[in-house]
């Protein structure tokens, strides 16, 4: 049974998702609702042709970001620190990951979650490093939410103190507004997509905390004005941390690697501070 | 394409606010969209159509509310009003604005019938 929404599912989250057509997990609140019935005028004209208005203000994303939340509870419980990677496909997204989990998998343990629409190459690709990883395949969904990761942290029966890095479907415009329960959002952009993406698909450049461009050994051959791509991404998002690297040839990965290390103890050493404040 | 996720949710609430508040059908839904949401008002009105197929919301009319985005400029503390995360301050000129309004998705209302 799963421990997010209950559903007894036992092959979900393992290479394919379960759609939820079977069951349903309510856990907002139905109490939100003002229902306004009795009072407004609408309403009255509304009920003499026998229909009725209700007043509900509920947020669409109300759902994903209650997954999220006890996505982030959880990761937070076990001290692991949790990244949501997103760019457009084929910007190297995989490539760095493999790289990365290389260079620290001695150290540290690390879980993957892959989001693809389709196949489960790309977790392969990871296993093949030594690490554990769960692929999520999302049909025709065009981004990973917070219900679908959760399932895939439970998969994972992951050990505390760890990274998990979650690699969401490539598409630079979905997946920015659904959290996912991270710690951060780290976008990928690479030089042979121009340095105006910052400026055209600006949700994802503001919601992200670092942005990494990749593929730097090609910038002799293309043109990139990766001056002008650092301005554009500053312009949306003032704090947006960037950091310019090569995935293939290995250039500045040790830079992306300080990285991780630093913020992810920089989180631990923030919940330390905060359970002092709750004891 | 992910108006359709979110039209899915929306056609999700709709059915779960049919058991708490007892309702058949649904006429009209009003829909608040900031203009910072990411949401392609013509792609949801589109997506909604299919996803509203054999639920009680068919043949629903949807409408979408536009909200403008506001913002404090962070450099000479005035309030703004934009339409991009990168417009600069009016007043000062500066880049530095900080959005406090105009990433909503809210489903305001319902007219619905027993
Ligand atoms: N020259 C060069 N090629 C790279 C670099 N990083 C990745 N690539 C190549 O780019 C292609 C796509 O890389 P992937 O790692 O599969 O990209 P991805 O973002 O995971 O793609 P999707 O998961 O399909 O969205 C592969 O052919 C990689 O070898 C780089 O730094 N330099
Ligand atoms: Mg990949
Ligand atoms: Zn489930
Ligand atoms: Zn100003």
């Amino acid at each position: 049974m799963c421990n997010i929404c209950g559903c007894n599912k036992a092959e979900h989250a393992v290479e394919t998702m379960h759609k939820h057509a079977d069951h349903q997990h309510d856990p907002i609140s139905e109490h939100q609702h003002i229902d306004c019935e009795q009072n407004s005028a609408a309403a009255s004209v509304a009920r003499l042709s026998g229909s009725r208005m209700l007043e509900i203000e509920q947020n669409l994303l109300a759902k994903n970001n209650y997954y999220a939340e006890q996505n982030r509870q959880k990761l937070q419980a076990d001290d692991i620190f949790a990244l949501n990677f997103i760019s457009s496909p084929g910007s190297g997204k995989t490539t760095l990951l493999t790289e990365i989990i290389n260079r620290l998998k001695k150290q540290h343990v690390i879980y993957v979650v892959e989001g693809d629409q389709q196949t489960a190459i790309d977790a392969a690709r990871i296993r093949e490093t030594g690490v554990k990883a769960t692929q999520i395949n999302t049909g025709k969904g065009c981004h990973l939410d917070a219900h679908m990761v959760g399932h895939a942290i439970d998969h994972l029966d992951m050990q505390k103190n760890a990274f998990l890095f979650i690699e969401n479907v490539g598409n630079l415009i979905c997946p920015a507004g659904f959290d996912l329960g991270e710690a951060h959002k780290i976008v990928i952009l690479s030089v042979t997509e121009g340095e105006d993406k910052p400026l055209k698909y600006q949700e994802i450049f503001h919601a992200a905390d670092l942005m990494i461009i990749n593929k730097i050994d090609l910038l002799p051959y293309v043109n990139f004005n990766l001056k002008q791509c650092c301005e554009y991404a500053k312009q949306i998002n003032p704090d947006i941390e960037i950091i310019q690297l090569s995935a293939t040839s290995g250039e500045n990965i040790a830079q992306f690697s300080n990285w991780l290390i630093a913020n992810k103890a920089e989180l631990q050493s923030g919940y330390c501070s905060n359970n002092k404040k709750d004891l | 394409m992910h108006e359709l996720s979110i039209a899915e949710s929306l056609i999700e609430m709709i059915e779960e606010n049919a058991l708490t508040h007892d309702f058949k059908k649904v006429i009209k839904i009003t829909l608040e969209i900031g203009v910072l949401a990411g949401i392609e008002k013509s792609a949801l009105l589109f997506c909604f159509d299919a996803a509203a197929k054999n639920s009680l919301a068919e043949g629903a009319e949807l409408v979408i509310q536009d909200k403008l985005a506001k913002g404090i400029c962070q450099h000479c503390h005035q309030p703004i009003i934009t339409s991009s995360w990168y417009e600069p301050c009016r007043f000062c000129g500066q880049m530095r604005i900080k959005i406090i309004d105009g990433e909503q998705m809210i489903i305001k209302s319902l007219q619905v019938e027993n």
